[in-house]
Parts: structure tokens; C-alpha cells; sequence
């Protein structure tokens, strides 16, 4: 049986890593999604036509998934990710991919995946930015915790408030389904990295992430045992 | 606020867009190179920001050096190669006149 993905978000990053995913015949999809096609989406979510305004995207996407790689297998749960669910929608899943479009969701993505032991790869596109940074070993060591501590205290910029270019969005999410990719197929060379493409320089970096001492999640001393609601507040972006 | 402007919203809040570059963006012929998925791929971005006119060159798009080596999975790689094919076409688009 091929290994289960679970991709967080049918958004920007999410469609463009799914239909890699789904094109390459390697891997069930397990897709968490509780938005409708906006027309404010059709700039970079390319899945998503005006017919398809109004519809619940997971049913969207799955349509175009199977439309174009036939036989692929994907179980399409809709709802958010949440405290709640979270550890029920990891069971049997060997990789997430991360295309959450706020802070709260990719913190929790990151915990549930610390704690449960599944590797994780965080997708992220903003104004010309793409990022993708992979989690070290079965989620953890380094973490996104090692990376951005927590949720920020204030509002944050997201693609609601500081625009994104539609591309960026498509190499954010074709970097993460290639981690995840050579993740299923054995490769770690990745693993601890994060990878950075400025779409208005055309300018790429990677770079190793260590862990952090003090990561509330991974660290000498993590506080981090359980999935508690209160750890997670932050606004969706909405988009 | 018109369709317009709610379809495009992301670009006319982004730095080195804004009304004047989705004008630009919308006025543009573009020429976008890449086969198969990545063609597909390149071709949907650039349609999908407004590009007034998409034309489809074909035969392999020379992506950056760095392309080469980190995209080594066949979907995965021509997924980003696509996607930075539109990026470069529509960072002309925003250059021109």
C-alpha cells in the first residue's frame, strides 16, 4: 500500500503540492479543508476555475485531482485542522505537508507532528517570498519552533493583508511535495533545511536550521505534552 | 469594490504590482516555454494573474542552475519549474512599458 500524505490546506501552497503529489503516483492523499472557492483565489489557486466558485475546495480539488491522475487514492475530510482533531486525522499517515494560511494551524501541524512522531514539511508563499522548511526527523529536531518560537503576539502580515504573486505560491508548494517526495522515497538529505526562492530576483538559498536548547517542543526541556486549544489562537487569513 | 479588483486583491496590495503592474500584467503578450506539466503549469499562473495574452512556446524551460540539483522529482520539479517560468514572464510584463 502506498504511503498516506496528509496536506493541511487546499489553499495557494496546498493545490500546487497536491497535484505533484497526486501526478506522481507515489502516495495516498489525505486532504483537511473547510473553505469555498472565492473569486479572490483564482489569481493563484490554478485548481480552481469560476465554475468552481462557491464550492467547498476539498470537493474542488479532489475533482481536479482525480480529472488528471487517474486512480490516485484521496480521502477528502472536511473541517479545519484543530487541537481536537488533529492527532485522529495523523493515524496512519507517513508525511504532512503543511499549506496552512496562518500561524496557529502551522504551530499545531508542528506539535501534533512532534508528539505523534510524523515528519512534517511547512509550505509557505507570501508577497515574492516562497519558503519550505522541512522538520528534522520524524518532526522534530529542529522543528518550526526552533525556528519562529511562537505564535506572534500582534497581527501578522499574511497574503490577505501584504498580497502574494500566484507563482510563488506554485514553487512553495512544488518544493514541498519534492521534500515530501524524497522524504517517502528514503532521502533525509533535506531534513533540518529550509529552502527560500525571492521571485523578484529569481534568487534561491537553503539553509541548515538547528535545533534550538530551549524549542518549547524539541528542546532540552520541552513544555509541550499535549494539544491544548489555548496554545493555538490566531485569525485565518481568509483567503 | 468591482471583480476586478476583488479577483486580483493579493496583486494590487504586493509591492512592485499594485494597479499600475496588474494594467501591465493584463496588457501583456506573453510567451511562456515548458512541456507537459511544467508547460501546463507556467501557462495556468500566467493566465490565471490576468496575462491578456498567453502563448505557448513549448520545448523545455532552462530553469536556474540551482533547478537542476534540488528538483529531481519528476512532478515536484516541474511543478516549481513551471511556476518560475510564470514568475519570470510576468516579472517582464511588469518591466515593460
Amino acid at each position: 500500500m502506498l504511503p498516506m500524505v496528509l496536506l493541511i490546506g487546499a489553499g495557494g501552497v496546498g493545490t500546487p503540492a497536491a497535484l505533484a503529489l497526486a501526478l506522481s503516483g507515489r502516495c495516498r492523499l489525505r486532504l483537511v479543508d473547510d473553505d469555498e472557492v472565492e473569486l479572490s483565489n483564482l489569481h493563484r489557486q490554478i485548481l480552481y476555475t469560476e465554475a468552481d466558485l462557491g464550492r467547498s475546495k476539498l470537493e474542488a480539488l479532489k475533482g481536479a485531482l482525480e480529472a488528471r491522475a487517474v486512480g490516485v487514492e484521496i480521502e477528502a475530510i472536511p473541517g479545519r485542522f484543530l487541537p481536537e482533531t488533529a492527532l485522529e486525522l495523523l493515524a496512519g499517515v507517513s508525511l504532512v505537508v503543511d499549506g496552512a494560511d496562518n500561524f496557529a494551524t502551522r504551530f499545531l501541524a508542528s506539535d501534533a507532528c512532534g508528539l505523534a512522531g510524523v515528519p512534517v514539511v511547512h509550505g509557505a508563499a507570501l508577497q515574492w517570498r516562497a519558503t519550505c522548511f522541512v522538520a528534522g526527523s520524524e518532526g522534530k529536531r529542529p522543528c518550526y519552533r526552533c525556528l519562529f518560537e511562537d505564535l506572534p503576539a500582534g497581527p501578522a502580515p499574511d497574503c490577505g493583508t501584504a498580497g502574494v504573486l500566484g507563482p510563488v505560491c506554485g514553487v512553495s508548494g512544488g518544493l514541498a511535495a519534492e521534500a515530501a517526495l524524497r522524504w517517502l522515497g528514503g532521502d533525509r538529505s533535506q531534513a533540518g533545511t529550509m529552502a527560500s526562492f525571492d521571485g523578484s530576483t529569481g534568487r534561491f538559498r537553503r539553509i541548515e536550521v538547528r535545533p534550538r536548547r530551549g524549542c518549547l517542543l524539541c528542546g532540552e526541556e520541552p513544555g509541550i505534552r499535549g494539544l491544548e486549544r489555548a496554545r493555538y489562537t490566531g485569525a485565518a487569513c481568509g483567503a | 469594490m468591482s471583480a476586478m479588483e476583488r479577483r486580483y486583491a493579493r496583486h494590487l496590495q504586493l509591492p512592485g504590482v499594485g494597479r499600475e503592474g496588474q494594467r501591465r500584467i493584463e496588457a501583456a503578450s506573453v510567451e511562456a516555454r515548458g512541456e507537459g506539466l511544467e508547460g501546463w503549469v507556467a501557462r495556468r499562473y500566467l493566465e490565471a494573474a490576468g496575462v491578456g495574452e498567453v502563448k505557448a512556446l513549448g520545448g523545455p524551460i532552462e530553469g536556474p542552475a540551482w533547478a537542476t540539483d534540488e528538483l529531481r522529482e519528476e512532478t515536484s520539479g516541474a511543478v516549481t519549474r513551471g511556476a518560475i517560468e510564470a514568475l519570470r514572464r510576468l516579472r517582464e510584463a511588469l518591466e515593460r512599458r
